[in-house]
C-alpha cells in the first residue's frame, strides 16, 4: 500500500495491528439509537430465574449442612463427638518431604544450624498463625522416598515415614512444643527484638501433649536420649534400611545440636533483650 | 545506656519519677509543667499479652549487663529473615526434588520464552472460581510470540485428552494464556522439558 488517503482505510489498517479492539470494547457511534434491552426468560428476565428474596435471590450459598431451619442432621444425634473440643485443638500446618527437599535444593534453608519453625517461616513460603491455634509445622510423608538431605530439623509433629526418611540420610529430627507466646516471638524474631522485650521462656507442653513430646518413638524433645538411639535402630529395622552412624559423622556437632527445653532460639537464653540497632545484648546479671 | 533500647513516654515517665542519674548526668525535666507524669503514661486499653507491660520504677528491675558485639551475635543474625530471595544453583545435572534451573533467554533464536517467578518456579497455576466449579489453567510471564506458544501448548493439552478440543484465551498485553480445565501438571511438565 503506497499512500493512504482514505480515513476509513487508515482506521482499518490501524485495527489490524490492534487485536484487542473488538466489537465488545468499542463505544457506540455518536447519536446512535439505544434500543431497549430484551430480557431473557419468563417475565422478561426480571428475576433472572433466581426467585424473590432469600438466599436464592442473593445467590449466596447456605453453610454446609444447613437445612433452612430444621435441626441439622449433623447436630441431631449427640452420640458421635468427632468435633468435640475442636475449638481447643492444636493445628500443625503440613509440609511434605517433597516441599522440604525443594526448599533445600533451591537454597531456601540454611543447613548450618537447626532447621526449626523460625527458619521455615523465614523462607516466606510458609507461615503459621498462632492466634488461630496453629502451633507449628508437621512433616508429612509425601515424597519421603526421594528425600536426600542430611539435616538437623525440629518440627512439631512428624509421621513415621518422615522420621525414617530423615534418619536414613544421616539426619537428626526432634519434635518440639512451643507455647503460644514463644510462637509469637518465633514467627518473626526481628519484630520481637525491635519491641525491646526479653526473649520468652518456653513453657512445658500441656498435659495432653506431654506423652507425645516425651516419647522416644515420636522423637520428642523431652524423651530420654538413650531411648531415642534405641528407637532409631527399631525404626531402621521396621523400614529396612541401614542406619548411618551419626556418631562418626564429621558434622556430628552440627547435626545433633539441640535447644534446651526452656529455650526458643538456639544460642540465646530466655530473659535476654536483643538490640538490633546497637548490636547489643542486654543480659540480666 | 539503656535508653537506646527502651524508648517511649512510659520510659521517660519512669525516669522522671525515679530521678536517677544515667550516664553521669542527672536528667532534669525540660518539659512544660502541664505535661505531668500521669499524662505521659499510655492508657491501658490497647494492652494484650503481646504488648509490653508498663515500665515501673527502675529499682524494681534486675541489674543488667549490656554486651556490645557479643559472641552470640551470630545466633541473632541466623534468626533474621533474608532481605532477598536466595539465589538457587545455576548449573546442576539433577536434583532430588526434580527442580531444574531455567535456560537463558536468547531473543534471537527463541520464538517465545516463559520466565520463572521470583521464587524460581514455573508460573503455571490453577485458578478456581464459582465455588470450585470452574477450573482454569493459567500460564503467566510469557515473553515473545505468545500466539506460537498457545499453538504448541494446545497440541499438548488436547493430546492429553484424546484430541478433544479445549477452549483457551490469550492475553498478549499481560503475557498470559489460560486453558479451560485443569492441565497444570501437563503444561508444567511440557514447559520444564522445553527448559523454561
Amino acid at each position: 500500500m503506497g499512500s493512504v488517503t482514505n480515513t476509513t482505510e487508515k482506521a482499518l489498517k490501524m485495527l489490524r495491528a490492534l487485536p484487542r479492539v473488538t466489537i465488545g470494547n468499542i463505544r457506540p457511534n455518536p447519536d446512535s439509537k439505544q434500543r431497549s434491552k430484551r430480557g431473557r426468560g419468563q417475565h422478561g428476565g426480571d428475576k433472572h430465574g433466581a426467585g424473590n428474596k432469600g438466599s436464592g435471590q442473593r445467590q449466596n450459598f447456605m453453610r454446609l449442612g444447613y437445612e433452612t431451619g430444621n435441626t441439622p442432621f449433623y447436630t441431631r444425634f449427640p452420640y458421635e463427638p468427632y468435633y468435640k473440643g475442636h475449638h481447643l485443638r492444636r493445628e500443625y500446618r503440613p509440609i511434605s518431604m517433597l516441599q522440604l527437599q525443594t526448599l533445600l535444593d533451591t537454597n531456601r534453608l540454611d543447613t548450618n544450624g537447626i532447621i526449626d519453625l523460625t527458619s521455615i517461616c523465614n523462607t516466606g513460603l510458609f507461615s503459621i498463625k498462632p492466634d488461630e491455634r496453629q502451633y507449628g509445622f508437621q512433616l508429612t510423608d509425601e515424597g519421603a522416598d526421594l528425600f536426600r538431605g542430611k539435616i538437623n530439623i525440629e518440627v512439631q509433629y512428624a509421621s513415621d515415614e518422615a522420621i525414617a526418611a530423615i534418619e536414613k540420610n544421616g539426619g537428626h529430627i526432634r519434635t518440639a512444643y512451643y507455647d503460644m507466646r514463644s510462637l509469637q516471638a518465633m514467627i518473626n524474631p526481628q519484630k520481637w527484638f525491635e519491641k525491646g522485650v526479653p526473649i520468652p521462656k518456653r513453657m512445658v507442653p500441656p498435659l495432653d501433649a506431654m506423652e507425645y513430646y516425651s516419647s522416644a518413638e515420636r522423637r520428642g524433645y523431652l524423651a530420654d536420649p538413650e531411648e531415642i538411639s534405641k528407637e532409631r535402630l527399631v525404626l531402621a529395622q521396621k523400614f529396612g534400611y541401614e542406619l548411618p552412624k551419626i556418631e562418626e559423622d564429621p558434622d556430628f556437632e552440627r547435626l545433633t545440636a539441640t535447644k534446651d527445653p526452656r529455650q526458643i532460639f538456639y544460642g540465646l537464653e530466655p530473659g535476654w533483650v536483643v538490640s538490633l540497632k546497637d548490636k547489643a545484648i542486654i543480659k540480666p546479671k | 545506656m539503656a535508653c537506646s533500647v527502651f524508648r517511649g513516654p512510659r520510659f521517660i515517665s519512669s525516669i522522671l519519677r525515679s530521678s536517677r542519674t544515667i550516664s553521669g548526668a542527672e536528667i532534669t525535666p525540660k518539659i512544660p509543667a502541664i505535661i505531668t507524669t500521669t499524662t505521659l503514661q499510655q492508657p491501658l486499653r490497647h494492652s494484650s499479652f503481646r504488648s509490653s507491660p508498663l515500665v515501673r520504677d527502675l529499682q524494681e528491675y534486675p541489674e543488667v549487663e549490656i554486651v556490645r558485639n557479643p559472641p552470640e551475635w551470630k545466633y541473632v543474625e541466623r534468626l533474621l529473615r533474608p532481605q532477598t530471595v536466595p539465589i538457587p544453583p545455576k548449573k546442576v545435572e539433577t536434583l532430588p526434588s526434580g527442580w531444574k534451573p531455567q535456560r537463558t533467554y536468547d531473543p534471537k533464536s527463541d520464538k517465545y520464552f516463559v520466565r520463572r517467578t521470583k521464587n524460581h518456579m514455573v508460573p503455571v497455576y490453577l485458578m478456581k472460581t464459582y465455588r470450585g466449579m470452574r477450573q482454569v489453567t493459567l500460564i503467566r510471564y510469557v515473553l515473545g510470540d505468545i500466539w506460537a506458544l498457545e499453538k504448541d501448548l494446545r497440541k499438548v493439552v488436547e493430546a492429553s485428552q484424546d484430541g478433544k478440543v479445549c477452549a483457551s484465551r490469550v492475553n498478549e498485553m499481560s503475557g498470559q494464556i489460560t486453558f479451560h480445565g485443569d492441565y497444570v501438571d501437563v503444561v508444567k511438565k511440557y514447559l520444564e522439558e522445553q527448559g523454561f
